[in-house]
């Protein structure tokens, strides 16, 4: 039983940062309560009864005090902290990136089930080691669907007319791709071009949104991931309105690891 | 924060106080009253205490620890092993690995970790003088002592890819259990950390 001060709820570990002498501010994406930040009080002593448990990136259940300004962390015990992913340096990277992209798209206090479900399968699927540039597109195309910012790539955002398979002219601000005469009418300085590889993905993605991607449906697109990559990284880049910081060491990791 | 001269010197104390770590504003105004009514000559110590660190100490041009002759003792030390650098995060971890007497190389402070969520890369630590001072050196082992959390860890792993193809050993001190405590209360990743670099008795 649980008094209204203590609630208690799964967790994903987003960040840390220090405060005083041996707490850390703690960043959580919690399965109940959306986005919160609680206090863990002596987490940087060795020693302290939370031992690993707050790592960035575990997945724990918790159980936290409401208090006066911020919320104390009470309790927190791992249920899955993904040992293969933290042996990778470019596995640590890129979910650091997810992270990054949960602290920005998730909303404080505000549950929202489907996000915190596409970041645990996220999480396991880089555990697991294979195809984890392909997971981190699909991570990040669901993630716009369960935030509300999915664009449509399949016809014409504006005339609704069926698009040739052919590179298109993709507006933000209309909310999608737009067909060549729209382009004209409805096109804005904010368009870009979205090659045909790019739309193959993307359309690839937005038929299996309501289904479960297996292992190997990552196969056939894994080598040409390219444009999908960059149009997403563009994308995310206009709804956050600023670049993400973890951008910068991810692509270095990744450069220095096919170099 | 500019001062006009009409600002009270107490406020301005206070202002002051404030701005340090952990200190908050009523911290900020219970120093400055204790300060008021210190002996002048206690205070007078304090404010050159204060002014000598700032003008005395500066980092050591090899290894980047806190230091008031450059290179630090520690660097010119002649009776050290030259032949081993240890890697660590910031000057207090010096401090506390000095403490032990165990340890007779040299360091490296990186003034930080990888952090990427804060947008801190390897650039903006010291690694690029830490590959540096390997090549003009015969080091023959590195002992990569950044903290066991994911970013120490993620960091120690960026210098192992870096200094990996000059064939230079690379070591980290062991994890495991705390001295004193027990192992019942160990959390699992510390335990089986524990288990997996487990020693001949």
């Amino acid at each position: 039983m649980t008094s209204n001060r203590v609630y208690k709820t799964k967790a994903i570990v987003l960040k840390q940062m220090p405060i005083g002498e041996t707490n850390r501010i703690i960043t959580f994406y919690t399965r109940s309560f959306g986005k919160v930040a609680a206090v863990a009080r002596g987490v940087r002593r060795p020693g302290s009864k939370f031992g690993g448990s707050l790592e960035i990136l575990n997945h724990v259940q918790t159980s936290i005090a409401r208090g006066r300004s911020l919320d104390n962390v009470n309790e927190c015990v791992v249920i899955e902290s993904y040992k293969n992913l933290r042996k990778n340096l470019t596995a640590i990277a890129e979910g650091i990136y997810i992270a990054e992209l949960v602290d920005t798209f998730g909303e404080d206090r505000s549950p929202n089930f489907s996000l915190f479900d596409i970041l645990l399968e996220t999480l396991s699927n880089l555990d697991q080691s294979e195809h984890r540039e392909f997971w981190i597109l699909w991570f990040e195309f669901r993630l716009l669907h369960v935030s509300g910012f999915l664009p449509e790539f399949v016809s014409c955002v504006e005339c609704h007319s069926g698009l040739d398979r052919t590179d298109h002219t993709f507006d933000p601000g209309a909310g999608g791709v737009l067909c060549p005469e729209c382009v004209n009418n409805y096109g804005t300085d904010q368009s870009w071009n979205v090659s045909v590889s790019a739309l193959t993905v993307l359309r690839f993605f937005q038929r299996s949104l309501n289904s479960k991607l297996q292992s190997g449906s990552a196969g056939p697109y894994v080598d040409d991931l390219a444009d999908v990559k960059a149009f997403l990284r563009i994308y995310m880049r206009y709804i956050a309105e600023r670049d993400l910081k973890s951008t910068g060491f991810l692509d270095l990791v990744r450069f220095k690891e096919t170099h | 924060m500019e001062y006009s001269s009409g600002t009270p010197p107490v406020q301005r104390l206070i202002d002051e106080f404030s701005r340090l770590p952990g200190v908050g504003p009523k911290s900020a105004q219970r120093l400055t009253y204790h300060l008021i009514r210190m002996p002048a000559e206690q205070a007078e110590n304090l404010a050159s205490a204060i002014l000598s660190v700032k003008t005395r100490i500066t980092l050591c041009s090899k290894c980047f620890h806190i230091t008031e002759n450059d290179p630090c003792n520690i660097c010119s030390d002649t009776t050290r092993d030259q032949s081993k650098i240890c890697v660590v995060e910031q000057p207090l971890d010096v401090m506390a690995l000095e403490k032990t007497s165990t340890y007779d190389g040299l360091y490296h402070v990186l003034h930080g970790v990888i952090s990427p969520i804060n947008g801190i890369g390897p650039d903006d630590l010291k690694v690029k003088p830490l590959l540096q001072r390997l090549m003009d050196n015969d080091v023959t082992e590195i002992i990569m002592a950044t903290n066991p959390n994911l970013e120490g860890e993620a960091t120690s792993m960026f210098i192992h890819k870096l200094i990996e193809p000059s064939g230079i050993k690379i070591t980290k001190p062991a994890r495991g259990l705390p001295v004193g405590g027990d192992l019942e209360y160990a959390d699992e990743a510390t335990l089986s950390r524990a288990i997996e670099g487990r020693q001949n008795f």
